[in-house]
């Protein structure tokens, strides 16, 4: 006989990236971001999702698919230099298959690799036809993933919190462009950097979208206190529900002292024979500046905290995979048993949120431990069940009612990411083509096609320019340079945009230029930023 | 409440326990076992030893010196290529990804430079430009303004206990601030709200206008901030428009507020419609609206409070309700005693 399951895991995975296309180079670096995240990534998890789907196992996952990625995932120019890239990686597993004949170590990793980008890039072209989106689109068709969406350009909405048209478009610019891209209303959505203020629900209501995540203290800090903690979502004030993630379970993947992916078996990342080979070899694999970059092919595994580290064996990182995955399981059985008795009756739900850039690009076995997760899941235990949130809401209408404070899953937990002295002097920019934005579609009631083709095109600018990713870049250090180019080129073609349609002299050929250039959105509607 | 110390004292402890599923096949078969390492490159082929410096460590040093060595004595690969590579001019790629998924500090740590710190320490040879675009459009965007003209003052939350401020003021604004003060000095007036309405005034923050920003610490968890700009004297003080934003920074900790509320919201209903509903004269019970209306109460600045902005860049056009020795004009008013 059937036992009901005593709780649910909900694992989401948040894909997203920075909206990243320059067709004014042949090659560009951070374009590199998107390639990567294909290979190691989501192709991983598809072929994951759909072999499982196939074999009819009863996984339910929900993921994030962010405008800006489905965007590039689907346009015409990223993809084909994608297709150009694999088919480059391709041909160097085959030059180091033939570099490593004769070497039992190696040959044999340098074949995994030959096999593995061959499998990808079958995949690719044979099975998902170059549409990636179209793939996800499928599995949620399919009922196994529950695709989310996430602010329009992962805008962090507390800062803008003072300009509530422009946080609202980034809720509505995002749920259409779901819409067109997947066919029907997002159900919940991810709120970039998981960043809630009291209010913001509203535009969530206003779009009908029922969830969205915190991290942890924005439930247990929510006002009332919330009854279950994070075990169960609270209705804010307008309806949508927050999930708070769950942060035992979070730490087990997350943690770099006790995460999985830390793991000595597993495939050390920083190990890339486009450092490690001789420069000669890889040359035509680097940047063009010519410094060198990770290519994809690693050959070591973590080993320990030292410099030596070990040839990788891909049977015995899978191995340890499996294990983490019973291991993971095992202490979510002992969890949700241990919260089921003490909820009175209500169900627990353990809300597992990850980057899914975690799993394949920096945690190279991460694709297969969800393989084995979902699998293990279904057939191994009856404590739980996988269930999206949308799913939970479903089958559990009634909540409790409160609100969450102001919160993000950023370091600190609130905005202190987005906002320091690294960053701070967006906001003055930002506010200011936000406060300009506004003012435009409240005069331009009806525009002459060429004034709506630039009030459209200032709409994209701004939503560029306010990108979480670029504060982010500049707070962390990392591509400082290019965050900084980024924000301030959409900011002043905002800017000269907004000065042209005061001006009454739009210059087209320029305007024609951008549009080809930041041609994100081609459905959007400047009007959305009209205030009520 | 979830005694969630007991759970995680007996969940804690577990260690990895057996897959209860059986392993599938590898992809493409199983690989071998590790064995023992043994040099990768054949006679004449590329060496699988690190050959780049990374930032620090051990395998840095050594990568390092196999590096020179190399630049020292090319190969007879190498012969006849121009390109060599160069010291890093940028942060890995990689970087963005390392920082994002593992954090900060795995950046700041890892073995080769992923911040731009990392990259100024490492480099010994000036900065490589990246390529122009070729044929591209010059679109001579110049740069941001310094100041936008506008007289604004605005508040943005950090965290619960920081405010951050920037300002804007057209220079006739400052002008006319000045004018005629004797050794006048600029002072941030910090106020946060009270329970029964109003404002207190909790800091005065004496700062440098030139600043243009300001991060006020220490300020207490969940109440409502606004700040205004005053120009002060030994006998005068003035206030510069616009007084702030109010801004609520967020409470910290479980809440005090007991109150167990449930509410049904089928998914079959549209939120918008039932948002409609449970504004008064809808058919919500009166004890259900009335939570919600407190639940909104809570929020303070929910959606709506604020009106529009398209009428001007930060704060509201007047000071609200008249904190005290705050002027109700912005060029009037005698100093607090």
């Amino acid at each position: 006989m059937n036992r009901e399951p005593l709780g649910y895991l909900s694992l989401h995975l948040h894909a997203h990236l920075p909206f990243v296309r320059h067709p004014e180079f042949e090659e560009f670096l951070e374009e590199d971001w998107l390639y990567e995240a294909i290979t190691e990534t989501y192709l991983p998890l598809l072929r994951v999702f759909d072999r499982a789907a196939d074999e009819g196992i009863p996984f339910r996952l929900s993921l994030t698919m962010s405008p800006p990625l489905v965007a590039m995932l689907r346009d015409d120019l990223l993809v084909q230099r994608y297709a150009r890239r694999l088919d480059r990686l391709c041909e160097l597993a085959d030059r180091e298959t033939h570099r490593t004949r004769g070497d039992p170590t190696f040959h044999p990793l340098a074949q995994h690799y030959q096999r593995e980008f061959g499998e990808l890039r079958a995949l690719f072209h044979d099975r998902y036809r170059r549409d990636l989106v179209a793939a996800f689109r499928r599995l949620e068709e399919a009922g196994r993933l529950e695709l989310t969406t996430c602010g329009a350009t992962h805008g962090f909405l507390p800062l803008m919190q003072m300009f509530p048209e422009a946080a609202r478009a980034q809720v509505a610019v995002a749920v259409a462009h779901h819409r067109r891209h997947f066919g029907r209303d997002p159900a919940g959505i991810w709120l970039p950097e998981c960043g809630y203020y009291p209010g913001v629900d509203q535009y969530l209501a206003e779009q009908n979208i029922r969830f969205f995540f915190v991290d942890t203290h924005g439930i247990t800090d929510a006002t009332p206190r919330p009854r279950y903690g994070v075990y169960a979502p609270i209705y804010t004030p307008t309806g949508p529900a927050a999930f708070g993630r769950d942060a035992e379970s979070s730490m087990q993947v997350w943690s770099a002292e006790h995460g999985y992916p830390g793991d000595p078996d597993y495939r050390e990342f920083y190990r890339d024979i486009g450092w490690d080979l001789d420069y000669e070899y890889v040359r035509d694999h680097v940047q063009p500046t010519g410094q060198r970059k990770n290519v994809g092919i690693k050959y070591f595994r973590i080993t320990g905290k030292g410099a030596h580290k070990e040839p990788y064996d891909p049977a015995r990182a899978r191995e340890r995979a499996a294990q983490h995955a019973g291991n993971f399981m095992y202490n979510r059985e002992k969890q949700i048993e241990h919260l089921a008795s003490r909820m009175g009756g209500v169900r627990p739900i353990v809300v597992a949120p990850y980057d899914a850039e975690l799993y394949g690009h920096w945690w190279y076995e991460g694709p297969t431990f969800i393989d084995f997760l979902i699998r293990k899941v279904a057939y191994d235990q009856k404590v739980f069940r996988l269930a999206t949130p949308g799913e939970y809401l479903r089958e559990n209408p009634e909540q409790q009612l409160a609100t969450p404070p102001m919160s993000s899953w950023g370091a600190g937990g609130y905005a202190g990411v987005w906002l320091d002295g690294s960053n701070d002097w967006i906001y003055r920019h930002l506010h200011k083509a936000a406060e300009r934005m506004i003012a435009l579609a409240r005069d331009y009631r009806e525009p002459a096609p060429l004034e709506r083709r630039a009030l459209d095109q200032a709409a994209r600018e701004l939503l560029l320019a306010q990108s979480s990713d670029w504060a982010f870049i500049m707070k962390t250090g990392t591509m400082v340079e290019y965050a900084i180019r980024r924000t301030k080129e959409h900011l002043l073609r905002f800017t000269r945009l907004h000065d042209q349609l005061r001006a009454g002299r739009i210059d087209e050929g320029w305007l024609s230029h951008v549009e080809g250039k930041d041609n994100i959105f081609p459905e959007i509607d400047f009007a959305v930023y009209r205030p009520a | 409440m979830v005694d969630r110390k007991k759970k995680t004292a007996r969940t804690a402890g577990k260690k990895t326990a057996a897959p209860r599923a059986k392993p599938r096949k590898a992809a493409g078969g199983a690989a071998p076992r590790a064995r023992k390492a043994v040099a990768p490159a054949r006679k004449g082929k590329a060496a699988a030893a690190p050959a780049r410096p990374p930032a620090a460590g051990a395998a840095g040093a050594r990568a390092g010196a196999a590096e020179a060595e190399r630049a020292r004595k090319p190969g007879p690969r190498a012969r006849g290529l121009a390109a060599r590579p160069r010291p890093s001019d940028e942060p890995d790629p990689e970087s963005y990804f390392v920082a994002r998924v593992r954090g900060e500090e795995a950046a700041r740590e890892a073995p080769r430079p992923m911040t731009e710190a990392a990259v100024e320490a490492a480099r010994g040879a000036p900065r490589a430009e990246r390529p122009e675009p070729r044929g591209a459009w010059d679109e001579q965007l110049g740069d941001l303004p310094w100041s936008y003209g506008d007289d604004a003052l605005v508040a943005l939350p950090r965290d619960p206990r920081t405010l951050y401020l920037y300002w804007d003021h057209a220079a006739e604004t400052l002008r006319r601030g000045w004018e005629g003060l004797q050794g006048g000095r600029s002072e941030l007036w910090i106020f946060a709200d009270l329970p029964g309405g109003g404002w207190e005034r909790v800091r005065v923050v004496g700062f440098a206008l030139e600043s243009r920003g300001w991060y006020v610490h220490d300020l207490d968890p969940g109440r409502v901030y606004r700040a205004e700009i005053h120009l002060v004297d030994r006998d005068q003080d003035r206030l510069l428009p616009r007084p702030s934003n109010a801004v609520m920074l967020p409470p910290t900790g479980p809440s005090p507020v007991v109150d167990d509320r449930f509410a049904r919201i089928l998914w079959s209903e549209h939120l918008a419609r039932w948002l409609a509903q449970w504004r008064a004269g809808g058919p919500f019970a009166e004890d259900l609206r009335a939570q919600l209306a407190r639940l909104s109460d809570w929020s303070r600045f929910g959606a709506g409070t604020w009106g529009g902005s398209a009428g001007g860049m930060g704060g509201r056009p007047s000071s609200p309700s008249g904190p005290p020795g705050s002027p109700s004009s912005p060029w009037g008013g005698a100093r607090e005693p």
